[in-house]
């Protein structure tokens, strides 16, 4: 099946998301996308490490190496209070923009 | 907060970056290794799981790239690695990094340099309270209304009392006058300039004193004008910066006055000379003096513009024209910003300086472009390699910039170490004497911040485009094609380039070579005095014991009579001076030779019918000493010179020059003719004998016409302003060798005569006269100096493209030197590029300077702005250096070994 691009604005989103149900490295997020997404989604990890930087750059997350489940060094990212805010407001304006997009297309 | 959470970060990420990068290299290696562990899991191979992984990653250099450059502040860190980058590839190519660095260093130094002369002379605001409100009142006659000529004391007054425009207005006059810190000190030594002004004058320029006061009471001359105010100069050198001198008695031409202030450091009025201040005297009695002494200065009052003062001025010109008709009919009134009347002698010839270093910065850009570029396309490889890495073309842009910038820090900070060097040797001319405000050149924060912001400029230009050509290019033939055989895209850019260098080059060479012509011609305009062996110095006697005042005249001049031992004592001086060994012969004379005429007088011839414009042109009048002419070598044409037996007893005598002779009796001969002086109580007078023509300045090239009378007979009794030129006589001494080792004895004969008298202001005719051409020599120096860099750099320019055409076609010609081409032919092939580059810059150059060599005209002496024989030198002698810089490169081609060439790949 062919993959979706990510939509623009989308991904920090998402990672955001699936970092407030729990901690998570970056080989994770990136599994974890791809199975939510029921495998439309497949994040390159050439995008998807330079947002987990900017993110934690600019507070919204921290991350901490810890051993994984089998044994392996990684690095966890887990959401701050910055990032919790910024998840609701983010969800919450993608909700409005979806259910806009969804009455243009539904109504037309 | 939040951009101080980022701020933090930013800084944590370049403080802590190897950590960083260390970190970033463990997250990607745990990525792949948890993306193979579940291939593995899912049955594949470790090797195939390991390499599907990297796959996944999409390349771990090129990720952490992007993750480098997503993050806040990356372009802190690129910058800098960029600016390490470039470092060690200017480290790997020191002749490129060295011409580069000169280049600039000679543009941005020359540019600094002349900017701190302009920027202390030209955009420095005056250090008076809101100085553009400050106007000179100028009158001048009708029909040469740029004039600048003072007010007399009448005009002065109607100026103050009638207008509406001005809140203030004062006038001040020049006078030389010796300060004797020590009140018991009658002689006080060297007279120094002073300026006297009207209490009204202060309040004009809103300055106060550092110390004490100003003058407040000019309402009553006669006290005012024994107070005194110090210059900080004066202060500091004669009074030693003493806080106390307010009060201290000194002595002013041998009269008591009162020290009541000290000016600040820098303060001046028009003149920078200037020592000191005294209050003007002036009664109802010199009211209606006809002298124009007085320069006006006048502040606006608020909201009054320049034209309002102008149309008011006019009016009042025209009413004083009917009142006072004898000073002022025919003359105009004139305003001028104090500003224009400071830099209008210096404004063109500093902004044409500026213009020129603008230009050869522009070349010295031109140049740094012109090895960027071939420096750039050696490095094609590099380029593509990284771009095939994952580096993006603006990433590439953005270190070819870096490593711009870096060169032009570099340039920039040996640009001012030049420009503090080139400073240094120009102060140490003492540009002062002509040059305004000259004493203010330094490089303060705001000539740095020039140099910085030129230095920026000229970083974007020459950095920008060359990263412009490499960005275009794609990676692949880059890699693939190491060494090209023509083709190369931006060689034409190259070529205009040096084209325009040419002709830049040549229109700057060619204003210079005007210049210095005029100056040769300038220098060869002797004035006809044989200066060699002459030594000049000056003699004053005091005042009090050889002048007795005798009122006032009608006109409103103070009248006085002299000493007859005046007379005696110069020439007893005169009679010593020649006794001294070594010295051939002394004459004496009021008025120092080889310099403006002092006093401008009418001549008439009488029995001799007035010719039409007779008494249109002053008369230099000159007071001198028996064997006047035999000494400065002045040939006496027919009949004799003045001797010790013309006195006033004997029969008044003149002797006229060949000028004057011919317009007061063409064609017949002057001896024996009587003339009459128009000057106080001068009889008439019988020519004895006429000299040869002697040019006053060696900027003169028409002779004027000069009469000379003996010293001896001048009539004693006189007026106010004679009495100083009267006291103050120079003495010309003609020695057999050197007279720099008789000075001592010299001293001591005149201390002989009259002890308390002083020789100063000591000079070698010779020094004196070269003096007059300095501040010329020394602004052509400067220009010269700058097209010569210019040319320098363009011919380095020139050398630089051939030199590089034939680097890059080493195997195209060694393929034509083995299939057996000539000689000539392969010097053609290399010459004839450059060869076509030049001409199209000459032939441009020359246009160009047609066009613009007009704009020196007022700069030039003797020679026409389109001069064909400077025109054709300069042209043809950078024709030659132009050709020389292709033929050396063009040698080394003939010498390239074809099997070597071929081999090179």
């Amino acid at each position: 099946m062919e993959k979706l691009d990510v939509p623009q604005g989308t991904l920090d989103l998402m990672i955001l998301t699936i970092l407030a149900r729990e901690p998570m490295h970056g080989y994770g997020i990136s599994q974890r996308l791809a199975v939510l997404s029921h495998d439309h989604f497949h994040v390159n990890p050439g995008s998807l490490f330079p947002s987990l930087y900017r993110l934690e750059q600019d507070g919204k997350l921290k991350a901490e190496w810890r051993t994984s489940e089998n044994n392996r060094r990684a690095k966890y990212y887990r959401l701050t209070p910055a990032g919790k805010r910024q998840l609701e407001q983010q969800r919450e304006r993608w909700n409005r923009a979806s259910f806009a997009v969804t009455s243009v297309l539904e109504g037309a | 907060m939040k951009l101080l959470h980022r701020l933090a970060s930013v800084v944590r990420w370049i403080a802590h970056r190897n950590k960083a990068e260390q970190d970033l290299d463990d997250e990607l290696q745990s990525f792949v290794d948890m993306a193979a562990a579940d291939q593995i899991r899912d049955g594949t191979t470790p090797a195939e799981a390991r390499r599907r992984a990297m796959i996944q990653l999409g390349g771990v250099e090129p990720t952490k790239e992007r993750v480098r450059t997503a993050r806040h502040g990356a372009w802190i860190d690129e910058f800098w690695r960029d600016v390490l980058h470039g470092l060690r590839q200017l480290r790997r190519a020191p002749v490129f990094a060295v011409t580069v660095v000169v280049t600039l260093a000679l543009g941005i130094g020359a540019n600094t340099l002349a900017f701190s002369i302009v920027h202390a002379v030209l955009v420095r605001e005056l250090p008076y309270r809101n100085p553009d409100r400050i106007v000179l009142v100028w009158f001048s006659p009708s029909d040469e209304p740029d004039e600048r000529a003072g007010a007399t004391l009448q005009n002065y007054f109607a100026v103050r009392d009638r207008s509406q425009a001005f809140e203030f207005v004062g006038s001040t006059s020049s006078i030389q006058a010796s300060i004797a810190v020590d009140p018991d000190d009658v002689a006080g030594g060297e007279p120094v300039a002073g300026q006297r002004v009207h209490a009204t004058f202060p309040p004009v320029f809103g300055v106060q004193p550092v110390l004490g006061t100003w003058f407040t009471d000019a309402d009553d001359p006669a006290t005012a004008a024994r107070k005194l105010v110090l210059s900080h100069r004066l202060w500091q050198q004669r009074f030693g910066g003493d806080p106390t001198v307010i009060g201290r008695l000194v002595r002013v031409d041998g009269q008591e006055a009162t020290v009541i202030g000290v000016m600040p450091e820098g303060f001046e009025i028009l003149n920078g000379e200037t020592q000191f201040w005294t209050a003007s005297r002036w009664s109802e009695a010199t009211m209606a003096s006809p002298s124009r002494m007085l320069v006006v200065a006048a502040r606006l009052k608020p909201g009054v513009t320049m034209q309002q003062a102008q149309a008011e001025m006019n009016v009042l010109a025209g009413n004083l024209a009917r009142e006072f008709p004898q000073t002022n009919k025919g003359w105009g009134i004139h305003l001028e910003p104090v500003y224009d009347a400071y830099t209008w002698r210096a404004r063109r010839p500093l902004l044409l300086l500026q213009g020129v270093v603008a230009l050869v910065l522009l070349i010295a850009c031109a140049n740094v472009i012109g090895l960027l570029l071939a420096r750039a396309s050696t490095r094609q490889q590099e380029f593509a390699m990284r771009m095939a890495l994952g580096s993006s073309r603006g990433r590439l842009v953005r270190q070819l910039f870096a490593e711009s910038v870096l060169l032009a820090c570099i340039g920039c900070v040996c640009g001012v170490a030049l420009a503090f060097a080139g400073l240094r040797a120009f102060m140490a001319q003492n540009p002062m004497t002509w040059l305004p405000r000259a004493d203010g050149i330094t490089l303060d924060a705001g000539v740095l911040t020039f140099a910085v912001v030129v230095s920026a400029a000229s970083s974007i230009l020459f950095g920008l485009l060359p990263s412009w050509t490499v960005s275009r290019r794609t990676p692949t033939p880059a890699i693939k094609r190491t060494t090209g055989v023509g083709g190369v895209p931006h060689h034409q850019l190259r070529g205009a380039l040096v084209s325009s260098q040419v002709a830049v080059a040549l229109v700057l060479l060619i204003a210079a070579g005007l210049l210095v012509n005029s100056i040769v011609r300038l220098s060869l305009n002797r004035p006809g005095i044989d200066p060699t062996n002459l030594l000049a110095f000056q003699v004053r006697l005091p005042l009090g014991e050889m002048v007795t005042p005798t009122g006032r005249d009608a006109g409103g001049f103070f009248t006085m009579k002299f000493s007859p031992r005046v007379s005696q004592i110069f020439s007893q001086i005169q009679e010593r001076l020649s006794a001294v060994p070594g010295v051939q012969s002394v004459a004496a004379s009021v008025v120092a030779p080889a310099t403006p005429a002092q006093f401008q007088i009418s001549v008439s011839a009488i029995g001799q019918p007035q010719a039409a414009d007779q008494g249109s042109e002053p008369i230099g009048w000159f007071p001198v000493s028996p064997d006047y002419f035999r000494t400065l070598g002045v040939a006496v044409v027919r009949g004799r010179e003045f001797t010790k037996s013309d006195s006033l007893a004997s029969t008044q005598v003149a002797v006229v020059n060949e000028t004057l002779a011919r317009r007061l009796w063409p064609g017949e001969d002057p001896i024996g003719r009587e003339i009459t002086i128009d000057f106080v109580n001068d009889p008439p007078r019988q020519v004895v004998g006429v000299v040869a023509d002697v040019r006053e300045t060696s900027r003169q090239r028409d002779f004027a016409p000069h009469v000379f009378v003996p010293d001896a007979q001048l009539p004693l009794a006189s007026r106010g302003w004679f009495q100083s030129p009267r006291l103050t006589m120079t003495y010309l001494v003609r020695t057999s060798t050197d007279p720099q080792p008789l000075v001592g004895s010299l001293r001591s004969a005149v201390s002989e005569v009259y002890r308390s008298q002083p020789i100063y202001g000591i000079k070698m005719m010779e020094d004196a006269m070269a003096e007059q051409l300095a501040s010329w020599e020394q602004y052509l120096m400067l220009l010269g100096a700058f097209a010569a860099i210019a040319a320098v750099l363009t011919i380095v320019g020139v050398y630089g493209l051939v030199a590089y055409g034939v680097g890059r076609r080493t195997q195209e010609i060694g393929i034509r030197r083995a299939l057996g081409a000539s000689t000539s032919a392969v010097l053609r092939l290399v010459l004839r590029q450059g060869f076509i580059l030049i001409s199209i810059g000459l032939a441009v150059g020359v246009t160009g300077s047609l066009a613009v060599t007009r704009i020196l005209q007022g700069l030039l002496w003797g020679v026409s702005p389109t001069d064909p024989l400077t025109f054709a030198l300069v042209t043809v002698s950078l024709a030659a250096a132009a050709l020389l810089a292709c033929y050396v490169p063009a040698r080394r081609a003939l010498g390239i070994n074809p099997i070597a060439a071929l081999r090179v790949e």
